[in-house]
């Protein structure tokens, strides 16, 4: 064996030295994440109360149709005749003709309950998320028509294409338990 | 049926005042109607990321086991076709390493960012990887690295030195993720993630045809996004250079034969050379240049951004990524054989194959074991 | 195993594996492309189905293009259904074939690779100028990429509005959010209260003070700042706008010990005339009152600027109406129904057509509708008012009172009971709207009108010493009507009938509140009368400010919240 050369000692010194501190940095800054970690998942969800109805849900979302959607909460519904989430503001006939629907894709079905109450319920698999529902009932009715995150469609991006957008700064990631935020849940 | 209406009207009146107002109150309905409930389907369990965490840790502990121990090319293959199909396809991509990068960032700057175990443990188990086995995670775990290597078809060399400037764009764009996130709470590399279109089978056309160029030119020049942009690669190759493991070439045994040269589409073979600049002299100009770009660069920090730390800070990394690139062209070494460049190697595997004793390693592995 | 599955893959087989696959991919591609750019996840709904709508609104009894409508809408949804469905089998499809594409692509290429053959090491030498050429990529590409990025960054940062700015990721605040809990007696949305009637029902208010003894004074803080506006409360916040040519603020107060929590200052693309500096007008430039749902709190100011800003202090959208046109300056405030933000903003003369009447969302000031009124300027805000089972919206000008439909600003009835300079805001009770303004009448309009009901709604009305600032209030049987020179005046709601007539020193500018049966009427000096609103007058007690008092008051939780000249109050008995 020779004689180890001085200058070899010093450079694997160096790097046992910056391994180490690189190890210690991980450690740190995982130190530090822990202290303010969650073990729950986040996810993406719009807070209704927040939601002004921009329609960029729509067009924004990185998947077609989008994975936003309109839900209607019953319990808040005043089962307008002349239903401003139906209808558009001024309506030639009350009858649901295509030319008297704001959906359009009509997926909002309109049934008779009893004079002079009508049921208002959403198919889903139709609705493309454009709003136009609920920034009706949400302008001039009760509000019991707003956007949600469909969580079977959601993929659930690191960076939501949606919230992007935004315009009333709606969305913003929830633990997984309370996949939706209602507007009745935030009573509680 | 009326003790319903008014435990209904009760917790109406509980409501809202002001914001959700009843403009019109909830009927009585005299037909007996009941309200069908709001239907909001869960399907997500809650584990699922911890399930990703693990398959991720197992997938790394396969890689390093391939790599180090199996030193088997067709095995890491196979591992990254089932990174691009798990992670890939049918996870649709988030959240993967390279996107946690933001993640972390902001639960440092934030502390009321919440951020979850899981999501700590995908940025932090690649980096530990790396820092004891090399760039594991690179070889056959990232499906955007996989998925580039997939499409590999013919070997353009890059020279070294365009090779090495080139790399620098990973550094700035670590950069610029950092400041975007910090200034803007905006993800950009997620945003410009140029795979994950693809994954998700739908996406805007220009980032898919941004994806669908990356993917062209890597016929060509193999990995583009892994070589020159991806900056967790930044991370990782810093710390893959301190790796206690690596693929390496034991000088004992290497023949200076070069057919890992021909074999390493990512030129990570660093060839046997005298240091081209001995001289004092250069060596002195090359410390004041550096020093030079260091000063430019924080001075145009407080010009463009006056006093916003963050700039300052961002325009600082930029000289400093910069100047320690001249700078270890100053203190380069002679180099007597081969080696490869624990930074550069993405794990891959493809240098064993061509390795004549590396081949004979493998056999007598293969027939002890 | 995998070699002998590999085995049956020689070179034949794959070459045309990836051939017969490419191609299909192709085809697929191409398909896809096709589809795709026909695909829109929105407009095609919207352009010639929209138009047709609007002209069959027009025209409600073209059956024809009603069928058509209905006809194009089957057409336009079914199309949307199969291209999205074709998508997803075409997306499928192109999965599997690109996938067997690749991988005998790989196939083939590991099958067609020449091995290299061991080269000598000098063929491998590195290009002398290698370490040169770095050099050169650093400095010709490198540092002006990284100097590029640098300069587009602070591009960015000097130029907010191009990037959405965080928020994003924003976490949810723990506990339950604040606003929908706040009880309905810690609301003060707009100007005069909820209704915009300036009537509360309020047993313990206070009956006498005097801020100088500190008798049933809760607190008092100076107002940094100039502005005649009134507060709006919302829970435990209470807001206030001041301006000058300067600069037009919103600030937020701690109700319980007025503390100031944020100011936040404008910014909006208003481009101030000099001339504003010298005379603001005799209205300031903070004359009109804010409105807030919790949320958001709406500012207007007499620049002919709006802004909503959230309630951490934040604006989050704004909008100028152009430089301002009226005699004395803009003093109509906004009012707020749900969402929606109502603004009367008449300016000008009746020729310039410059005044205009808004719907806007709160959220995002994004206009609901917005509508032209041949009127010429006016400082008086409108009222809301439910009657007969709908929503009206009831303006006051020079010479219309207008009542509006505020779904869809449609016009419901219009009276010529005005003229001159209108300011005081019209009141409403009991199937009666008033409006009223010097040198010109009082007017009781009766509700359900419909078109111009100048010659059969206007049940009766009285033309002397009349209010010229200040605004009326009523219990539904007796109408107050205090004026600028110090005379109140009592009416008969029914029957026009004047039952008292009291006079003061100072004149009154501030709007009256009615607190159960107590009128409360402050002058120009600062002093406030309380009042029986009776058949005949009978004080009950004063307050004393010791400052001029021009504001209109705002009552939380059993105090009132005053604005004064220089002071901000919260008045209520000690508890």
């Amino acid at each position: 064996m020779s004689k180890p050369d001085p200058a070899e000692g010093r450079r694997s010194f160096l790097e046992k030295m910056t391994k180490g501190v690189s190890f210690f940095a991980l450690g740190g800054v995982t130190g530090k994440l822990l202290s303010n970690a969650l073990r729950e998942e986040m996810v993406w969800q719009i807070d209704p109360l927040k939601c002004i109805q921009c329609g960029n849900c729509a067009t924004a979302c990185v998947l077609t149709p989008s994975a936003s959607k309109c839900y209607h909460d019953f319990s808040m519904c005043g089962y307008c005749r002349v239903c401003t989430g139906f209808f558009p503001t001024d309506p030639t006939t009350l009858d649901e003709g295509a030319e008297n629907q704001l959906c359009p894709v009509g997926a909002i079905q309109r049934k008779f309950v009893e004079e002079p109450y009508y049921e208002y319920e959403i198919d889903r698999t139709l609705c493309i998320g454009c709003a136009r529902c609920a920034k009706g009932c949400t302008s001039y009715g009760n509000g019991s028509l707003y956007m949600q995150i469909d969580r079977t469609l959601c993929v659930n991006c690191n960076q939501c294409a949606i919230a992007l957008v935004c315009e009333g700064k709606a969305f913003s990631r929830v633990p997984v338990e309370q996949q939706y935020v209602l507007k009745g849940s935030r009573m509680s | 049926m009326k003790g319903f209406g008014v435990a209904c009207c009760l917790l109406l009146a509980a409501i809202p005042g002001g914001y959700a107002e009843r403009r019109f109150p909830p009927p009585d309905f005299e037909t007996g109607y009941t309200q069908p409930p709001v239907v909001f389907q869960e399907v997500r369990t809650p584990v699922s990321q911890y399930v990703d965490l693990t398959l991720l840790v197992v997938c790394l502990a396969i890689g390093t086991w391939l790599l180090h121990y199996r030193r088997s090319r067709r095995g890491i293959f196979l591992l990254g076709l089932f990174a691009v199909l798990y992670f890939g396809f049918y996870k649709n991509g988030c959240i993967c390493p390279i996107g946690s990068i933001q993640n972390v960032t902001l639960a440092l700057l934030d502390p009321h960012y919440p951020i979850s175990l899981a999501v700590i443990g995908i940025f932090i188990a690649p980096l530990l990887f790396s820092l004891f086995y090399g760039r594991v995670f690179c070889g056959g775990v990232c499906p955007l690295g996989a998925i580039q290597d997939l499409f590999l078809f013919r070997t353009l060399r890059v020279p070294r030195w365009l090779e090495g400037s080139l790399g620098l764009c990973r550094y700035f764009y670590l950069g610029i993720a950092i400041y975007t996130v910090a200034e803007y709470s905006r993800f950009v590399i997620c945003e410009y993630d140029p795979f994950v279109g693809f994954f998700r089978m739908s996406g805007l056309p220009w980032k898919l045809g941004l994806g669908a160029a990356l993917l062209g030119i890597g016929l060509f020049i193999p990995r583009p996004y892994c070589r020159y942009l991806c900056p967790y690669g930044g991370l990782l190759s810093l710390l893959a250079r301190r790796s206690s493991t690596w693929v390496r070439i034991t000088p004992t045994d290497c023949t200076n034969c070069t057919l890992c040269d021909a074999a390493c589409p990512y030129e990570a073979i660093l060839r046997p050379e005298e240091p081209i600049r001995p001289e004092g002299s250069w060596r002195f100009k090359i410390i004041l240049a550096s020093l030079g770009v260091m000063a430019l660069f924080i001075a145009s920090g407080f010009y463009l951004f006056g006093t916003a730390l963050s700039g300052i800070l961002l325009s600082t990394w930029f000289g400093v990524v910069i100047a320690s690139k001249m700078m270890t062209q100053a203190f380069s070494n002679r180099r007597n054989h081969f080696e490869t460049d624990h930074a550069a190697c993405l794990s891959c595997g493809r240098c064993y194959e061509y390795c004549p004793y590396g081949k004979t390693m493998q056999e007598i592995d293969a027939h002890a074991g | 195993m995998l070699d002998n599955l590999l085995a049956l893959f020689d070179r034949k087989t794959t070459i045309y594996l990836v051939a017969a696959s490419g191609v299909f991919s192709l085809v697929v591609i191409i398909g896809l492309c096709f589809d795709g750019l026909w695909y829109r996840p929105m407009p095609v709904f919207d352009v010639p189905l929209l138009e047709m709508r609007e002209t069959l609104r027009k025209n409600p009894q073209d059956q024809a293009l009603r069928e058509e409508i209905r006809h194009l809408d089957q057409v336009v949804r079914q199309d949307f259904i199969t291209t999205r469905k074709r998508l997803l089998v075409g997306g499928y499809l192109l999965f599997f074939s690109l996938l067997i594409f690749v991988l005998s692509l790989r196939r083939w290429t590991v099958l067609q690779q020449k091995l290299p053959e061991p080269l000598l090491l000098s063929q491998l030498a590195e290009h002398p100028q290698a370490q040169m050429n770095l050099f050169r990529t650093l400095a010709f590409f490198c540092i002006p990429l990284a100097l590029l990025s640098l300069y587009g960054l602070s591009y960015l940062k000097h130029h907010p509005q191009i990037v959405n700015e965080a928020g994003l990721q924003a976490p949810q605040p723990p506990g339950p959010p604040l606003e929908i809990l706040v009880p309905d007696n810690q609301k003060w949305p707009q100007l005069r209260g909820p209704k915009g009637s300036g009537v509360v029902d309020d047993p313990n208010l206070p009956v006498s003070w005097d801020v100088e003894k500190a008798e049933n004074l809760v607190w008092k803080v100076e107002i940094p700042g100039k502005g005649h506006s009134s507060p709006v409360i919302w829970g435990d916040r209470l807001y206030i706008t001041t301006g000058d040519f300067e600069s037009r603020k919103v600030l937020c107060y701690q109700r319980s010990d007025g503390n100031l929590v944020w100011s936040c200052a404008l910014r909006t693309n208003a481009q101030l005339d000099e001339e504003l500096k010298e005379d603001e007008g005799d209205t300031g430039l903070a004359a009109p009152t804010a409105v807030t749902d919790g949320h958001y709190i709406v500012a207007f100011f007499g620049t002919n600027e709006i802004a909503g800003i959230d309630r951490e202090g934040r604006q989050i959208w704004s909008r100028w109406f152009g430089p301002p046109d009226s005699d004395f300056g803009i003093a109509s405030s906004p009012i707020l129904s749900g969402s929606t933000v109502y603004l009367q903003l008449d300016q000008g003369s009746k020729e310039k057509k410059h005044s205009m009447l808004y719907a806007l969302d709160i959220a995002s000031g994004k206009p609901r509708w917005e509508i032209p009124r041949e009127v010429p300027c006016s400082w008086s805000t409108p009222i809301l008012v439910e009657s007969n089972g709908r929503s009206e919206l009831i303006t006051a000008a020079d010479p219309w009172a207008i009542s509006y439909d505020p779904v869809s600003g449609k016009e419901i009835w219009r009276a010529k009971v005005l003229s001159g300079a209108v300011a005081p805001m019209p009141a409403s009770c009991n199937g009666f709207f008033f409006t009223a303004t010097e040198y010109s009448q009082l007017a009781a309009i009766k509700t359900g009108g419909q078109g111009d009901i100048t010659e059969t709604h206007v049940a009766w009305t009285m033309e002397s010493d009349l209010p010229d600032v200040a605004g009326m209030v009523t219990d539904g049987k007796l109408l107050i009507l205090p004026n600028g020179t110090g005379k109140v005046r009592c009416f008969d709601v029914l029957t026009g009938k004047r039952i008292w007539t009291q006079e003061y020193d100072n004149g009154f500018w501030s709007n009256p509140t009615l607190n159960g049966d107590l009128v409360y009427m402050t002058d120009m000096e600062g002093t406030t009368f309380i009042f029986k609103l009776a058949d005949k007058y009978e004080e009950v007690g004063q307050g004393k400010f010791g400052e001029p008092v021009l504001t209109s008051f705002a009552v939380a939780d059993s105090r009132f919240y005053v604005r004064g000249e220089k002071y901000l109050y919260c008045l209520g008995k000690p508890q």
